[in-house]
């Protein structure tokens, strides 16, 4: 099995397997070891492991301290590495959420894709946290806390015929996607970035999104541009240009196919979409990355009352098309196979 | 005849309102509102009103729950109406077609202002329309229904409650059901008016431009003759009435658009096939597949991908092309004469396949003949 690299120190680790399984002692508030019983059965192991954590051996001790990581986070070979970028208000959590929520209520299952959480304390730390607050009570989400160096969720892939894959979710506040520091060391080995663009913030003749063009550098440093890392564009909150061409089609078409050429048409849209508003250097990781997408998405329908924590959607929340840039996502870092997910990007 | 205007009814006390304009001025303005009307459009309430400068409108509501459908009710009525509004920008706004003043889109209530619609609804009128008002009244009706297209907008609700006849021109009113050109088709739009496609277990595959020739063809019968369209055999008895529905009734693809069946009233389409053909948006996806062919050398380039189906394409961009191929296929004739009538992707294709295009044209004129279109309702 390949090795699987520690998002959180970049540690590669090459026995996974072999490595001791810990559980979460909520009385202790720390993690314990776990002790097999001798002689226990298959199905008992299954039990005492299911949940379980392997504590990342950071050799280098990078880290100041002790991290964990998901048992399940490796068992299935090198998960796909995802994130999300863009300025703080740009919509990157509510879009993650919304993401999120869709994979809780079988979105993905449309497009033929089986999933499972990897953490489901994780998992449903964040549904309670995030995806209920945002998508059944309307409210709007704090921006995302800095200092995270994990990823906000995870699940395990399954497409229909092919392998398993673990899928990491790394959400970063925007203010440190504009620094250089430890808090976003998966940026060096992301297999794929999800670019979020804010309508309101586009400008002609601008020079672009500050984190966009950062994060481009950093990976461009890694010698991972332009084939070894994919980008999705989003163009986000959707909702604010839906009577505009091309954005009022795409929100009423919500295919749940995957179709290589949709994709395309959908991009080539969203490019000319930027490219009348004169803002094409939105586009740039279009341009540097072989393997890219453009998207429109909504992950609420609607604008809230007022920004920022506190505020609600008087409308509702309605995500729109939330799914298509991750499912891209999962084609582009072949998680899913197949000739047609092959051609999605290209 | 009736009126919508708010000077008929008694005035509710005044309100202020901020709403947007059609191109995109906020407005802040009093208002005085008439009472609810009886007949709104469905998840919608429709009331009159004037601004203190005594500009007279129609205000469309959101009403009962759940309230997202009226969202999106009004979300199609703004959608047009601003699609009317640009597409007519360089050659005036035309009169067949209701007009948006303005709308308020982003809170828990929104709503949208309308132009107060002129004369009455089909409902009366087609109950008196004189035989020597039956062909301006087609033709205008045509004629709104040529700037639909033109601004990218399927209608899905046309019957005798959205049309209006003020004894000149008739006039399409009532967007709330209509969607873009090319979005998946919905069960939607009032029986028996709704074409097959929009019924329920029918609506598949994207909202074309001739889904509304189906109800327009019955709405045009039935003023005609004042029968309803039971059977074929009926349109039969009218000779007018057979040679203008022509094909009608086939499954959309082989219907004539609403240029051809002008044609046929000897009128002409006064769209200009320029804004037809043109899309502010194809420099943009030009430069999106000059980007692409850099990235991939020998990827299809923009001439090849804007022939693709859906939006990369067919935002705003009405498809009559193909659609109009067979409709003159249909008609057995050239309806304008026009050689290359046939917009944009309709064109490549013929240039790409020239010879096979005549085989197909000439194929459907055959298959046409004997196609048996006996269900029209």
């Amino acid at each position: 099995m390949s090795e699987v690299i520690c998002p959180i120190c970049l540690s590669e680790i090459d026995d996974w397997d072999g490595l001791p399984r810990w559980r979460w002692d909520s009385l202790q508030s720390n993690y314990v070891e776990i002790t097999m019983p001798v002689g226990a059965s298959r199905q008992q192991r299954a039990r005492i492991q299911r949940g379980a954590f392997v504590r990342c051996p950071d050799p280098s001790h990078v880290m100041h301290d002790e991290h964990y990581l998901p048992a399940d986070y490796g068992r299935f070979g090198p998960p796909a590495v995802l994130g999300f970028v863009g300025v703080t208000r740009s919509g990157k959590s509510h879009l993650l959420t919304a993401m999120v929520g869709e994979i809780e209520r079988g979105g993905l299952l449309e497009y033929g894709i089986s999933s499972r959480p990897i953490d489901h304390a994780l998992h449903r730390r964040f549904l309670d946290g995030a995806v209920r607050p945002l998508l059944n009570e309307g409210r709007v989400l704090p921006g995302t806390q800095e200092g995270i160096v994990t990823f906000a969720d995870a699940f395990l892939v399954s497409p229909e015929g092919g392998p398993d894959r673990p899928v990491a979710l790394f959400d970063v506040a925007g203010g440190e996607l504009t620094r250089v520091d430890d808090t976003k060391q998966f940026l060096d080995i992301a297999d794929g970035l999800i670019f979020v663009v804010d309508p309101a913030q586009l400008s002609a003749g601008g020079l672009g999104d500050d984190t966009f063009n950062t994060v481009l550098d950093v990976v461009r440093s890694t010698g991972r541009l332009p084939d070894r890392i994919s980008a999705a564009i989003v163009l986000n909150k959707a909702d604010m240009v839906r009577f505009e061409d091309p954005v009022a089609f795409w929100l009423r078409s919500d295919s749940k196919a995957l179709d290589a050429a949709e994709f395309v048409r959908e991009s080539a849209d969203v490019y000319a979409f930027l490219d009348s508003m004169g803002a094409t250097a939105w586009a740039r990781p279009y341009q540097e990355c072989v393997k890219a997408t453009l998207h429109v998405a909504s992950p609420t329908g609607g604008a809230a009352l007022e920004d920022g924590e506190g505020g609600v959607y008087p409308r509702g929340v309605m995500p729109r098309r939330v799914l298509r840039p991750l499912v891209a996502m999962l084609a582009m870092t072949g998680v899913l196979t197949g000739a047609e997910a092959e051609r999605v990007g290209i | 005849m009736t009126s919508d205007r708010a000077g008929d009814s008694p005035l509710m006390e005044a309100e202020e309102l901020r709403f947007r304009s059609h191109n995109g001025d906020v407005v802040l303005a009093k208002a005085t509102f008439g009472p609810d009307e009886p007949l709104a459009p469905p998840f919608l309430a429709a009331r009159p009103a004037r601004l203190a400068d005594g500009t007279e409108f129609r205000q469309l509501r959101v009403t009962g729950t759940p309230r997202k459908l009226g969202y999106e009710r009004l979300d199609n009525e703004i959608l047009a109406g601003l699609r009317l509004h640009e597409m007519s920008e360089s050659v005036g706004y035309p009169p067949e077609v209701s007009r948006l003043l303005g709308y308020e889109a982003t809170s828990a209530d929104p709503f949208v202002l309308l132009e107060p619609y002129r004369g009455e609804s089909l409902t009366e009128a087609a109950q008196y329309l004189l035989e020597a008002e039956q062909h301006q009244f087609q033709v205008s009706l045509l004629t709104g229904l040529c700037w639909l297209v033109a601004a990218g907008i399927a209608h899905r609700g046309i019957a005798p409650s959205t049309i209006r006849w003020d004894g000149r021109r008739a006039q399409i009113t009532d967007l709330s059901m209509s969607t873009v050109l090319g979005a998946p088709r919905e069960a939607i739009g009032t029986p028996p008016w709704a074409a097959r496609e929009q019924r329920p277990g029918h609506a598949t595959g994207a909202a074309s431009a001739q889904d509304d020739i189906w109800a327009t063809g019955r709405l045009i019968f039935y003023v005609y003759t004042r029968e309803e369209l039971i059977s074929r055999s009926q349109i039969d008895e009218w000779p007018a009435m057979r040679s203008l529905l022509a094909g009608v009734f086939s499954p959309p693809e082989d219907r004539p658009t609403a240029r051809v069946m002008l044609s046929r009233l000897n009128a002409e389409c006064p769209v200009p096939r320029a804004l037809d053909d043109h899309s502010r948006l194809d420099a943009g996806r030009r430069r999106f597949y000059a980007v692409r062919a850099s990235k991939h050398p020998g990827m299809a380039t923009e001439a090849d991908a804007g022939d693709g189906d859906g939006p990369g394409g067919s935002e705003g961009v009405p498809r009559e092309s193909s659609d109009q191929v067979s409709a003159q296929a249909n008609a057995g004739t050239s309806p304008t004469g026009d050689t290359t009538g046939e917009p944009r992707s309709g064109r490549r294709l013929l240039r790409r396949f020239s010879p096979l295009s005549s085989l197909i044209t000439g194929g459907l004129a055959v298959l046409r003949a004997a196609i048996v279109t006996s269900v029209v309702r």
